[in-house]
C-alpha cells in the first residue's frame, strides 16, 4: 500500500516560516499544519496547491507517494 | 486578534443544551423559586445570544475541522439511535413511565450527545485522522 509523505516541515524550516504563519497564509488552523507535517492528515488538492504556492514549488515537490 | 480555539468552542457550544437539561430537571423536581423560574430561561437566552456574538471570534472551520465535525456528527447519530433504542423499553417496562421522566431522559440524552460531540472532536483533533 502506498502512503503519502510530505516535505512541508523541511520547506517550512528552510524558509523560516512558522506553523502559525503558514496556517494563516493558507487559511487553516495551526493544528491542521501540525497533522499535515506528521502525516496524520491528507490534504485536499486545493490546500496542497495553496501550500505549494507559499513555498513556490510544485505539489509533487511537497508530497510523495511511497510504497510500504 | 485572539481567536477562540475550536476545541474549547465545541464545549462552549454544548452549554445551552446542559442548561436546558438542568432547567428541565430543576423544574420537574420543584427546585425553582418563582424568581428563579423566570430568570433561568433568561440565562439560556443570554447564553445563546453570547454564542452568536462569540461565533465571529472563534477559529475558522477549515477543511480538517470540517471533516472532524462530519466524523463526530456521524458517531453521535449512531449514539442517538442507540439512546433512542434504550429509551424505548423504558416506556414499556416501567408500565407507567411518566412524561416527566421521559422528558428528563430525552433532555439528558441531548445534553449527553452534545458533550460527546465535543469530546470526539477534541480526541480526533489531538490524534489526527491518519489515512482516510
Amino acid at each position: 500500500m502506498s502512503k503519502l509523505y510530505t516535505k512541508i516541515k523541511e520547506y517550512r524550516e528552510n524558509t523560516g516560516v512558522t506553523q502559525s504563519e503558514l496556517a494563516e497564509r493558507v487559511g487553516v488552523r495551526r493544528e491542521t499544519i501540525v497533522h499535515l507535517e506528521n502525516g496524520r492528515y491528507n490534504p485536499s488538492l486545493k490546500l496542497a496547491m495553496d501550500i505549494a504556492d507559499v513555498f513556490q514549488v510544485t505539489v509533487e515537490d511537497l508530497f510523495v507517494f511511497k510504497e510500504e | 486578534m485572539m481567536k477562540i480555539n475550536l476545541r474549547i468552542w465545541m464545549f462552549v457550544k454544548a452549554l445551552p443544551y446542559v442548561e436546558v437539561f438542568l432547567f428541565y430537571v430543576f423544574l420537574v423536581h420543584g427546585v425553582f423559586t418563582t424568581e428563579a423560574l423566570t430568570m433561568y430561561p433568561l440565562l439560556i437566552i443570554v447564553t445563546v445570544a453570547l454564542l452568536f456574538l462569540l461565533k465571529r471570534k472563534r477559529d475558522n472551520i477549515d477543511e480538517f475541522a470540517q471533516k472532524l465535525l462530519y466524523k463526530a456528527d456521524a458517531i453521535c447519530l449512531k449514539g442517538a439511535f442507540v439512546i433512542m433504542l434504550l429509551l424505548l423499553p423504558a416506556t414499556v417496562v416501567g408500565g407507567d413511565t411518566s412524561g416527566f421522566v421521559m422528558g428528563e431522559l430525552i433532555s439528558g440524552a441531548i445534553c449527553l450527545l452534545s458533550i460527546l460531540r465535543a469530546i470526539i472532536f477534541l480526541i480526533v483533533d489531538m490524534r489526527g485522522m491518519g489515512d482516510e
